[in-house]
């Protein structure tokens, strides 16, 4: 997980790679609802080649988690296979998804 | 074109799910499977497994393993599940409700979603002490 600064006061960009499974959310749980914790995150997704339905649950935990705290919470750069998952699930609706980290930036 | 199977018995006492997607991945690899395809193997099969790990083991008599057989005939890719768990037929459950507002969504129900909407075919049949799962992925949409 590498974090970088947006230029933006508290939202940093948040780069996560590998598999976003059963093994491994856990790990991204943890991480991510602290970081959350300290204010926004943009979520750079594009070396992510796998999400299961426990990979969409600590998604969904942390947009709630975000929308309780009042800070932000963005997703960008998912594969089109993971995007397909997106759709099925109707995460696209409730998650802010965007291509490029500047565009999600934007749209917090 | 060569079918293409692959046979694997997990047993759920340790970690069912650990290493399942990188021998998947290799497989789908040596099978030359379409990315999309390999993609909703590997989703599949986690979902099914983990529910049995998940699950299967808290019942009685709680699941010991899952045995999982792949078919690769191009361009359907055959799956089997069986496990010896208390009987659940995943097809009985309610789809989660995917177009409600993120507050109301609910952590649960997804994995199974996921499966249902992905698989061409699907049938469940409690067959004596074993749930079994058929399903084929794949072909055209």
């Amino acid at each position: 997980m590498e974090v970088t600064e947006t230029g933006r006061a508290g939202i940093n960009f948040v780069a996560i790679e590998g598999r976003l499974d059963t093994e491994t959310a856990p790990i991204f749980d943890r991480q991510l609802l602290e970081l959350l914790g300290k204010g926004g995150v943009v979520l750079d997704m594009t070396a992510i080649r796998f999400v299961s339905s426990a990979g969409l649950r600590i998604l969904l935990k942390a947009a709630k988690a975000a929308k309780t705290a009042g800070t932000g919470f963005a997703l960008c750069g998912l594969q089109p296979a993971v995007l397909e998952v997106f759709e099925i699930s109707g995460f696209g609706q409730i998650i802010t998804t965007r291509a490029t980290r500047a565009e999600a930036l934007a749209a917090l | 074109m060569k079918d293409s199977a692959f046979e694997l018995r997990i047993a759920t006492d340790d970690g069912a799910v650990t290493g399942l997607l990188d021998r998947l991945e290799t497989y789908a690899e040596a099978a030359a499977l379409p990315p999309r395809l390999a993609y909703q193997l590997a989703l599949v099969c986690e979902e099914l497994v983990t529910n049995v790990a998940i699950h299967g083991t808290s019942g009685l008599p709680p699941a010991t393993y899952v045995a999982l057989k792949i078919l690769w005939r191009e361009p359907l890719l055959h799956l089997w599940f069986e496990d010896d768990g208390p009987p659940f037929d995943p097809l009985s459950l309610m789809a989660p409700d995917t177009a409600a507002e993120l507050d109301q969504r609910d952590i649960g129900g997804l994995g199974i979603h996921l499966v249902r909407t992905l698989a061409r075919e699907i049938r469940y049949e409690r067959a004596g002490p074993h749930n079994r799962i058929d399903l084929i992925l794949g072909g055209a949409d």
